[in-house]
């Protein structure tokens, strides 16, 4: 994990926990004030398309982890990978476009991952499945609700309009999606203890 | 992981990597056949109960998880090698997860959006039922691509005396 994050060419200091989990709160109220806005405004029909965008852009160029640019905090989770590959026969086609599409790729420090990095990064994903799994399942049983209750409902007299149901199970996926694209790195960078800041010099 | 598979009391031997993963692909075929079930079946809650059934007794056949009596040992303890394991199959399940993720929300986009009247009603019917269909298959994976990842994994075992 990276101790500091460049941002439009400003180094920001994340070395500290705190500050860490401050960019993480920063990050989800602001994607759950989008979803907000975007359902007030087309009901994520159209406006879907910022929200993918934005939860994207953030994972790649903000947390970084996903992605082989090494962008964000987090180094890329395949970097042990591709490196590994680049390292095999750096002057193959491959490696050259690698190479330029990816200058870090030559910095074992900055873009590959010891040991201890890669078990965190296998259990932040296992905790992230977890907590995800809770919200593609509550999308489930929705569905399942929906075509189960919702008739049983109108025989006592509870009208629940389809559209209601429809809209939950779509902004559970729309969440699932942020979560998918965000946890992982969010909770390595909610956990990892205080690191010691970059050098100034 | 178990080195024998009980099935209906006669015993099969899965210590070869070979032969583990021909009965995941059993399995899974299986789940397919639930999904295309559930599709078959929308919006008819006894014969989806009776779905979720049937992938329960399959899940317990694959294990993991809370699972004591499946081919893959129940994911709590365990010594810090395979707790290891049991991570990256995690990270690796992630990263294919969303084969069903990205295309139910798709679906269920698609879905809210006015249907052109002009369409085939087999078209629109189709529509109607996919996000649901695909809903069925992510919580499906959820529940047993961990587990599958280790089983696929694993290399071959000695064969229990």
């Amino acid at each position: 994990m990276k101790t500091e994050l460049l941002l439009f060419g400003k180094h920001i200091n994340m070395a500290s926990q705190e500050r860490r989990r401050r960019l993480v709160t920063l990050i989800y109220t602001g994607l759950a004030t989008l979803m907000a806005a975007c359902w007030f405004l087309d009901h994520w029909r159209l406006s879907t398309v910022t929200i993918i965008l934005s939860a994207s852009y953030i994972s790649r160029l903000v947390l970084g982890g996903y992605g082989a640019e090494g962008k964000g905090i987090i180094k890329p989770f395949l970097g042990n990978e591709v490196r590994a590959r680049y390292v095999k026969n750096p002057n193959s086609t491959w490696s050259r476009l690698a190479k330029r599409t990816i200058p870090k790729i030559t910095d074992e420090r900055e873009f590959s991952s010891d040991e201890r990095e890669v078990h965190l990064r296998d259990s932040a994903h296992e905790v992230a499945y977890r907590r995800l799994g809770i919200v593609i399942l509550s999308a489930f049983m929705v569905a399942y609700f929906k075509n189960g209750l919702l008739p049983l409902m109108l025989e006592v007299g509870v009208v629940i309009s389809p559209v209601f149901f429809d809209q939950a199970i779509y902004g559970l996926l729309i969440a699932s999606f942020i979560l998918f694209l965000t946890l992982p790195q969010s909770i390595l960078l909610w956990t990892e203890p205080d690191m010691e800041a970059p050098n100034e010099n | 992981m178990k080195t024998e598979f009980d099935f209906f009391g006669k015993r099969i031997n899965i210590a070869t990597r070979a032969r583990r993963r021909w009965l995941l692909v059993l399995i899974y075929a299986q789940f397919i056949g639930l999904v295309i079930a559930w599709f078959s079946v929308y919006g008819r809650s006894s014969e989806s109960f009776l779905i979720i059934l049937a992938f329960l007794v399959l899940a317990n056949i694959l294990g993991g998880r809370s699972y004591k009596r499946g081919v893959v040992p129940p994911f709590a303890g365990g010594d810090e090698r395979e707790r290891y394991r049991r991570y990256y199959a995690h990270y690796v399940a992630y990263k294919y997860w969303d084969l069903t993720l990205i295309p139910a929300l798709v679906a269920v986009g698609v879905r809210s959006l006015p249907f052109n009247p002009a369409w085939h009603p087999m078209l629109q019917v189709f529509l109607n039922r996919l996000p649901y269909g695909l809903l069925v298959a992510s919580a499906i994976v959820y529940f047993t691509l961990p587990q599958a990842v280790l089983f696929w994994t694993e290399g071959d075992m000695e064969e229990h005396q």
